[in-house]
Order: C-alpha cells, then structure tokens, then sequence
C-alpha cells in the first residue's frame, strides 16, 4: 500500500508539473512564442545524472547558469566541484520551500548524484536513444527501473511533512505488508500503465501528443478522447502542486 | 489562419455533437423506470448501508448510501415507488445524527458536496433541493459531467447497496464521529428543521401511495450512546413518540446491546452483527 502510495504521487509530481508546462508552452505557442521543453520524459532516465537534465529543464538551467556556474563550475577540481554540486542540490531543495523535507530531498539527490561523478560516469547516458541490443535493452530498463525507485523514494521525503515521517514510510515500505494492499486503490495502476506505455512509445518525440503525421480522423479521435477523459475524471477542485512553487 | 479556424470550428463542432447527443440520450434515460426486485425496500444512510444485509430478508433491497441526508430519501422514494409498484413496505433508518443540522451542509461543504450532488444530479433539479444551501459550481459541474459527458447505463448512482465490513471497533475514532455528527466547531449543532420535515414528507407520501412505512432506528455501541449530546436524545424520542401515535411501525433497536464483536465502529455492525439485526427485525415485523 506504502508502495502504491510513493507510486501514485510519483506519477501525480510528474503529471502536475509537466501537465502545467504543457499548458504554458501550448499556450504561449497560440501567441507565436516557443518555450523550452520543459520535462523529457524524466522516468525514462538511466541515472540520476540523466533524471536531471530531463526533470525541470528550465529550473535546472537557471541552477546552473545563475549558481553552478558562478561558484566555478566542474573548473576548480573536484573536491571544490562535489562542494558545488552539494550547493545546487541543497538550494533547489530550499527553492521548493523552507522545510527540512526539501532540503533533505535535495541532500538525498545529491548523494546519488555524486558517485556518478566521482566514477566519472554521470554523462554516461546523455543520448536521448536505448541501445537496440535486446539484452542491452534489458540493463537499460533495468537501470530505469533502479532510477525510478531512487527518485520515488526521494519524493516521499519531498511530500512528507517532516522527515521523521519520510524515514518512517520508508522504514515500513520495506517491512513489505502485502496483506494491506486494497483492490479500491489497485484500481488506478492501469492508468498509469496506459501513461507509462504512452510516453514509452512517444518518448524520441518532442512531447506526448506530437502526432502531427497521424492522419486527420485518428487524430481528432485521440483529442476528443482525452477532452473526454479530462471531463469524465473532473471531481472536486485541486490545486496545482506546482502553484506553492 | 482561415484554415486554421476552419479546423478548429470543425473540432469543437464534433465536440459539441458528442456532447449534446449523450445530453437528449440521457435525458430520455434518466426518466426510465428504477426496477427494484423487491417488495420490501431500506433506506436511509449509512446505518442502514451497512446493517441490513437483504439476503437474510427475503424478497426485500437496500438502496440506502453513506451521509445521504433525508431529502434525498425522500426524493427516491416517490421515484422508487413509482416505478415499482410491487413495493410494499419501506424501512427507513433514522438515528440521533438524523437530526443535526450537519445534514442541511450535505450539498455545500466540501467533505460532501462532490459525492452527494454527483448521486442526485439525475434524480433532483437544482429547484428540488428547495432550502438546502447548493454548492451551484459543484452541481453545474457534476451536471455537465452526468448529463453531456457520460452515458447513463446500469444503475443510477442515487441507488446504494448494502456494504459489508468486518470488525475494526478498536480502530474506531468516537470523538472524531461524535464531532462530525454533532458539533461544529465545538459548538453543539442545532436541530434540522429540513431534516424533521423531509422524514414527515416520506411519510405522507408513503400513506398517500399506500406503502407501509417502518421506521427503524439501528443499534449504536453503548460508547457512541453516553456522547449524543440530550439535545438530539430528546430530538429523537419526540420523533418516535409522535410517529408511534400517529399509527406508524416503530422499532427502535438503538439501545439494543449487541456485542462489541459485531461492531465495525461505534455506529454501524460488521458483517455478522447486519446478519444478527436483519434476522431480528425480520421477525419482528413478521409480528406486525
């Protein structure tokens, strides 16, 4: 339950902030305006040094040209450079709010961040394209999967209200109670598997309905379907997770 | 750019098309008869939801849902029995909660409003839910989403089931119940008037359709009982009095002392305690 719990709010972070790029980038394209793409398909990441350069470009540029940078860079030697790499973390954990759990999120990002760097390796996975080797495909899922549970267990941490209880849901997740587990909250996995497959498939594109060869009826079909869906699962009112940032 | 809007005006035109063919498809579906295979029909909150299982009663149905406050009974009822003319008997739950007003914020406190005007959309219009203060957002919003967006099929929403839960009486919050039920705030609530006039309306309606009406009130965990703040004892007791005088079936079984193993929580029975009520209130109205 505890699992399923880290998953779904892995999915609603990454669908909340991406979802609101989206509309702003689609937005300021009806003006003429072209924004950066802002997420690339994140979960897809082999590393965490990959997670990042996918997560939040545009906070993750502004990190490194307005802090990274100033402070020397991958210039001054390593020592100097984990130091700054520890910076970065930390401030875009503070940039999130003044809470111990956002700092300690980014603590914990930055602890998988720096035996990359040490092993010289966190620029090992910058092609956006997995090897087409079938058993070279098996490590690559293999090291989305290790990624994708660093990051979830970092979430918690992010989304916990103090890091007393970040510690203890983490702490009982892997005392792995699968009696808990209830068919109501079973229900949404689907979903995401339908959004997971999604962006599989889409993933050398530029975003997830970047469909423009497809033709016109199927097209429309698939836009009438996800107004559809966007009306169907309306329900109480939330805010934007994105909003408090 | 004329192109373009073309395209766009096409798009929403095929839109629009969907949208108002689910909206005359409903139309037409929501006034369909409710069938009910059943003669003997409960109803009420979640009480009646969870302690009365229809298997151990024959030829009877619960349709009874959580929170449902007594307008919306009474709005199913006169559809329930107009539809089903084999309907006999009614068993409505009424409990001290019954009364306080926090049934009154049913459709405009956010706790509720969702899931309460997302069951009535298609049975009551706006003007139906009369002076019961209407989140009008929530409803236009579940309204679009009930009548244009999806199809009406199987059973409508306004129609509940029994629920089955097994005993978790040691994980039961009393104080966040008895809070929810009868206080705001830490003010004692005061009594619904709404709720006191809709229980009469089902009445008349059942008299005037020739169904005979029981009112039942559930047993309660002696815990739950010694919190009701006098207000709403006193509330209830006039309730039952009056109706009795008035000739209707009554069985109060609300100090009934039922073992704490039958309990789910303090105000509704597990699976075996709706087993053990349903058979006893089977056999009392088999005395009447």
């Amino acid at each position: 339950m505890l699992i399923l719990g880290a998953l779904y709010f892995s999915f609603q972070i990454y669908g909340d902030f991406s979802g609101y790029s989206d509309i702003a980038i689609g937005t300021a394209r009806l003006f003429g305006f072209n924004l950066m793409t802002n997420f690339r398909y994140p979960y897809f990441s082999r590393d965490i040094a990959e997670f990042w350069r996918r997560w939040r470009i545009s906070l993750s540029s502004w990190f490194k040209a307005y802090v990274y940078i100033p402070l020397g860079g991958s210039k001054r030697g390593k020592i100097i450079n984990i130091r700054n790499i520890f910076i970065i973390f930390l401030v875009s954990g503070i940039w999130h709010g003044a809470n111990w759990t956002f700092l300690f999120w980014g603590f914990l990002n930055a602890i998988y961040f720096i035996p990359l760097y040490i092993l010289g390796v966190n620029r090992k996975h910058v092609s956006k394209y997995y090897d087409t080797h079938p058993l070279m495909r098996i490590k690559d899922i293999s090291l989305i999967l290790f990624t994708f549970c660093l990051t979830m267990i970092a979430w918690i941490f992010f989304r916990s209200p103090t890091i007393t209880d970040g510690f203890l849901y983490v702490g009982k997740i892997f005392q792995l109670d699968f009696h808990s587990v209830s068919f109501k909250y079973l229900k949404y996995l689907p979903l995401v598997g339908l959004l997971t497959g999604w962006k599989w498939i889409m993933q050398t594109k530029p975003h997830g309905l970047a469909f423009v060869k497809i033709k016109r009826p199927l097209r429309w079909s698939i836009y009438l379907g996800i107004i559809w869906a966007i009306f169907y699962f309306f329900g109480s009112e939330e805010e934007f997770i994105y909003f408090q940032f | 750019m004329i192109r373009f809007i073309k395209h766009i005006a096409a798009f929403f035109s095929i839109l629009a098309a969907l949208l108002l063919g689910t909206y005359f498809y409903n139309l037409a579906k929501k006034d369909e008869a409710t069938k009910i295979n059943a003669r003997v029909v409960t109803i009420g909150d979640s009480h009646m939801a969870c302690d009365f299982r229809p298997q151990f009663y024959p030829n009877s149905a619960n349709v009874s849902q959580t929170a449902e406050p007594l307008i919306t009974s009474y709005f199913k009822t006169k559809k329930l029995i107009k539809d089903n003319p084999d309907v006999d008997t009614l068993i409505i739950g009424i409990s001290y909660n019954t009364f306080s007003n926090y049934n009154d914020e049913k459709f405009i406190k956010e706790l509720w409003a969702n899931n309460q005007l997302g069951r009535t959309t298609t049975l009551m219009d706006l003007k139906d839910y009369g002076q019961y203060p209407v989140d009008t957002n929530t409803y236009l919003k579940l309204y679009f989403k009930n009548m244009f967006v999806i199809p009406i099929s199987g059973q409508p929403a306004y129609i509940g089931e029994y629920i089955g839960k097994g005993n978790h009486l040691e994980e039961s919050n009393l104080e966040e119940v008895v809070d929810k039920h009868f206080y705001s705030d830490s003010t004692l609530r005061s009594v619904s008037i709404n709720s006191l006039n809709y229980l009469d309306s089902i009445l008349k309606w059942t008299t005037k359709h020739h169904v005979e009406l029981v009112i039942v009130c559930p047993p309660l965990h002696a815990e739950y009982r010694e919190t009701v703040p006098q207000l709403f004892k006193i509330t209830l007791k006039k309730c039952i009095e009056r109706y009795r005088t008035e000739g209707f079936t009554i069985l109060n079984f609300s100090e009934y002392p039922m073992a704490d193993s039958l309990y789910t929580d303090h105000t509704h029975l597990d699976r075996e305690g709706a087993k053990v009520f349903t058979k006893m209130l089977k056999e009392q109205l088999s005395d009447f």
